[in-house]
C-alpha cells in the first residue's frame, strides 16, 4: 500500500527529482508514479536521492567521518571544537551570523519555506531555521548530510529537513519555495555535468550554471526570493593571489579559454574535491556578469551587495547601488602606518565608484516575477 | 525584514526628526559579528544611511531567542531615560522610534546620533590631546547621568549573583590559576560580601566603542542593552578605565599600564573620585571596587555567553589580585 505524503511524515514539498511530480513513501522508499523508486528515507530523518560515493569538503573524508563519529558520541559542538580547533573552519561550521543576510528578506515563521542548496555543515540552515516554517538543507555529500542530521537531532530543530540530492536535480515541487539560498555554490554548479553522455564532452560550465539557476526559478513561488553569495571574478582577493576554487592562482582573472588551458597544463589538485582537475570549470563573474546571468535565468529586481570580509563571514553587507555607504565604511578604517595608505586607496576606489568592481565577494538578492508577469 | 523596518522608519520619522524626508533606503547592514569567532552574538544591526554618508537611523534585531531580552531591555531603558533625563543629557541618547517584535524576534529602531566611534587605542600619538578631551567629556556626561538618577544603595551580593561568582571561579580553574591566586580571589570575594555602595543608573558597557564623538565632543552614547537602573556609582567609570586593558587581556597579554595611567591622569576622573568620596565611597576607585567591577563585568559576559570576554575579565582579575 502506498501511503500519502502526509501520512508518512514526508514533507509536502518533496517531489521526484526527475519529473518533479509528488512522491509517495512505500516501505521507506520514495516512489514516483512515473519513475518508480527515486529515493529512500534515511536514518536520522533524512531523505536520500543520491547514493553514490561523491565527496568534497573542507576536510578530507576520513577526518569528516571521525567528526561525525565523535559528534554522535559527545555532541556535535564538542566534536567540532576538538577536530577543528585552531582552524578558520570553526566559525564557518557553527556561527549563526552566517545566515544574517536573512534580514534582507520578508520571512515569516508561520509560512516561509526555504532551501539552502549545498548546505555543507548546516550553519546557514540552522541560522535560518528559527525564522521560517520549514527549511530544506540540500547536500550531496553523505558525510556532510550526516553531520546536519546529527546536529538537527541533538539541537531538537524539527523544521530542518536534510536532503541528499544533486544540485541539478533538487527533489522539490515546482513553485513550492519562498526563499532559496545559494551561498558559495553557484560557481561549483558548472564543475560536473550530471547528464554527461559517454564519450561526449561535458556541457560548458556556464550552461550548467544557467540550468541550475533556471531550476531554482522554477522551484520558487511567484514573488519568491533568491540569495546568492559568490566571489567577484575580478575581486581584490584574486588580484592579491588568493587561489581560485580549483586551487590555482589568477585563473578567474584570465580569459576563460586561457584559464582552461592553464588548468589543463597545471593539472592541480582541487582543495575541495581532492581530485586533480584538468579543466577550469568553477566560473565566477563580474558584478555585471552575475547580474546578467540571474536576469537571463528569469529573475528580476536583482540587487547587488558587497559582503565584507566574505560571504562566509558576513560582517557587513553593503548595497552597491550607491557608493555612499561604502565611503562611510572606508573612512572608518584605521589610520596608522600602512593602514592609512590602505584607507586612502579604499576611499579613492569608493569615490571613483570602483569599489563595486573590485570588492572580493558579492551577495545578490533577486525575485521571481509575480504570477501575471511570469 | 528590511521592508518592514523601512515602513516603520517612514511612519515614525516625523516624531524624531525635524527634517521632512526620511532616508531613501537601507544602505548597509552591520551584522554584529564583533565576537567572531565566538558562537552566538545577540543581534543584527542595520544602519540606514542617506546621501550624507552617515547613518541616520539604526535598527537592532535579536538574532535568536536568547537575544530578545537584551534588545527589549535596551528599548525599555531608552524610553525610560528619555522621559527621566534633562534634555542636556537625553540629547546624547539615541531616540527610540519603535520597539517591538518582527517575525517573532525583538527589535528596536533608533534615530542615529551624529559623530563616530573613535576607539582611543587606534589613535596616533599626535592625537593625544583629542583623546584627552574626548575622555573628559565622556566621563563628565556619565557622572551627570549617574547623579541624575540615584538609586537605593546596593550591596555587592545584590549586584553580582552567586551563580555568576561560581562561573568565574570555574573560569579561574580552566585558566590554570595557581592555588595561591585562587585563594586570594576567594578572600577578596568574601571581603566584598559585606560591602554596600551608593548607587545610580549605569550604562553597563561604558567604553570607547560605545561613545560617539564629533569635533572632540561627546555626541552620543549607544548600546544600552546592559544598562542597570541600580548599580554602584563607580561602575561605569571603572568599566571605562578597565576597558583600556581589555584588549590586551583578550589576547592573553598583560594589560598596558600606560593606557590605564592615562585615564587616571584625567581631570574628570580625579574629579569623579573626589565626588564619590564626598558621597561616602571611601575606596570608590580603589582595589575593592575594581575587583567588584571586574566580577560584575564577568557576570555580564557570562549571561551573554561571551566566552572570550569572560576569559579577558579573569585575566584582568588575576592582574588585580596580583597587584594588591
Amino acid at each position: 500500500m502506498i501511503a500519502s505524503p502526509q501520512d508518512s511524515g514526508t514533507p509536502a514539498e518533496i517531489a521526484c527529482p526527475r519529473c518533479r511530480a509528488p512522491i509517495r513513501t512505500r516501505d521507506g522508499e520514495l516512489v514516483c508514479t512515473q519513475h518508480g523508486a527515486v529515493g529512500r528515507r534515511g536514518t536520522d530523518a533524512t531523505f536520500l536521492f543520491a547514493d553514490d560515493d561523491a565527496y568534497w569538503g573542507e576536510i578530507d573524508r576520513d577526518r569528516m567521518r571521525r567528526v561525525n563519529a565523535d559528534a554522535r558520541l559527545r555532541g556535535w559542538s564538542a566534536a567540532v571544537q576538538q577536530h577543528l580547533a585552531g582552524t578558520d573552519l570553526l566559525p564557518y561550521v557553527q556561527h549563526p551570523a552566517r545566515a544574517d543576510w536573512r534580514v534582507l528578506f520578508p520571512l515569516d515563521r508561520e509560512r516561509t519555506v526555504s532551501l539552502d542548496v549545498g548546505a555543507g555543515w548546516g550553519a546557514i540552515s540552522f541560522g535560518l531555521a528559527p525564522h521560517v516554517r520549514r527549511h530544506y538543507a540540500l547536500e550531496r555529500v553523505p558525510e556532510r548530510l550526516e553531520f546536519i542530521a546529527i546536529r538537527k537531532a541533538q539541537d531538537g530543530v524539527e523544521n530542518v529537513v536534510p536532503l541528499c540530492a544533486d544540485l541539478h536535480a533538487v527533489p522539490l515541487l515546482p513553485a513550492s519555495l519562498d526563499l532559496v539560498a545559494v551561498n558559495g555554490v553557484l560557481e561549483w554548479a558548472g564543475l560536473v555535468d550530471p547528464e554527461r553522455a559517454p564519450h561526449r564532452a561535458p556541457r560548458e560550465p556556464g550552461v550548467l550554471q544557467e540550468a541550475f539557476l533556471r531550476q531554482l526559478c522554477l522551484l520558487l513561488r511567484p514573488g519568491g526570493r533568491l540569495y546568492v553569495g559568490i566571489e567577484n571574478r575580478y575581486g581584490r582577493l584574486f588580484w592579491r593571489g588568493t587561489p581560485d576554487h580549483q586551487g590555482l592562482r589568477y585563473t578567474s582573472l584570465m580569459p576563460r579559454a586561457l584559464a582552461r588551458a592553464y588548468s589543463r597544463w597545471r593539472a592541480a589538485r582541487s582543495p575541495r574535491t581532492f581530485v586533480t582537475e584538468s579543466d577550469y570549470r568553477t566560473w565566477t563573474y563580474s558584478l555585471r556578469g552575475t547580474r546578467q546571468l540571474l536576469e537571463r535565468c528569469g529573475f528580476q529586481d536583482v540587487e547587488a551587495y558587497a559582503v565584507v570580509p566574505g560571504y562566509n563571514a558576513p560582517m557587513q553587507i553593503v548595497p552597491l547601488a550607491d557608493p555612499g555607504a561604502f565611503l562611510y565604511l572606508a573612512t572608518r578604517l584605521q589610520t596608522s602606518g600602512l593602514a592609512s595608505l590602505r584607507r586612502a586607496v579604499r576611499v579613492a576606489t569608493c569615490a571613483l565608484h570602483l569599489e563595486a568592481q573590485v570588492t572580493s565577494c558579492f551577495a545578490f538578492t533577486a525575485r521571481v516575477p509575480d504570477l501575471g508577469a511570469r | 525584514m528590511i521592508e518592514a523596518l523601512e515602513r516603520l522608519l517612514r511612519e515614525h520619522w516625523p516624531q524624531v526628526s525635524a527634517e521632512l524626508e526620511p532616508p531613501r533606503r537601507v544602505h548597509f547592514l552591520k551584522l554584529g559579528l564583533e565576537e567572531y569567532p565566538e558562537p552566538g552574538g545577540a543581534f543584527v544591526l542595520l544602519a540606514f544611511v542617506d546621501g550624507r554618508r552617515h547613518p541616520v537611523a539604526v535598527a537592532k534585531v535579536a538574532r535568536e531567542i536568547e537575544g530578545d531580552a537584551g534588545v527589549e531591555h535596551e528599548g525599555r531603558t531608552l524610553a525610560h531615560l528619555q522621559q527621566s533625563l534633562p534634555e542636556s543629557l537625553a540629547s546624547k541618547l539615541p531616540k527610540l522610534m519603535h520597539s517591538g517584535r518582527l517575525n517573532g524576534r525583538a527589535s528596536v529602531l533608533l534615530r542615529a546620533l551624529p559623530g563616530s566611534v573613535e576607539l582611543h587605542n587606534t589613535w596616533g600619538a599626535r592625537r593625544a590631546q583629542n583623546r584627552q578631551t574626548c575622555m573628559e567629556s565622556a566621563l563628565q556626561w556619565i557622572w551627570e547621568l549617574v547623579q541624575s538618577l540615584p538609586a537605593p544603595p546596593i550591596a555587592f551580593r545584590d549586584w553580582v549573583e552567586r551563580e555568576a561568582l561560581g562561573a568565574c571561579l570555574e573560569d579561574v580553574t580552566v585558566l590554570g590559576w595557581d592555588q595561591t591566586a585562587r585563594h586570594a580571589l576567594e578572600k577578596r570575594i568574601e571581603a566584598l560580601e559585606s560591602q554596600v555602595w551608593p548607587a545610580g543608573h549605569a550604562h553597563g558597557d561604558f567604553f570607547p566603542g560605545n561613545l560617539l564623538f564629533h569635533r572632540r565632543q561627546l555626541t552620543g552614547v549607544i548600546d544600552w542593552a546592559l544598562a542597570d537602573a541600580r548599580a554602584p556609582l563607580f561602575h561605569d567609570a571603572l568599566t571605562y578605565e578597565l576597558s583600556f586593558a581589555v584588549g590586551a587581556a583578550r589576547a592573553g597579554r598583560a594589560p598596558d599600564a600606560s593606557e590605564t595611567r592615562r585615564v587616571h591622569e584625567l581631570g574628570a576622573f580625579a574629579g569623579m573620585r573626589a565626588r564619590m568620596q564626598s558621597v561616602g565611597i571611601d575606596t570608590a576607585l580603589g582595589a575593592d571596587a575594581r575587583v567588584a567591577t571586574l566580577l560584575a563585568l564577568h557576570q555580564s559576559a557570562w549571561r551573554c555567553g561571551r566566552r572570550v570576554m569572560r576569559r579577558a575579565f579573569v585575566h584582568l582579575l588575576h592582574a588585580e589580585i596580583g597587584a594588591t
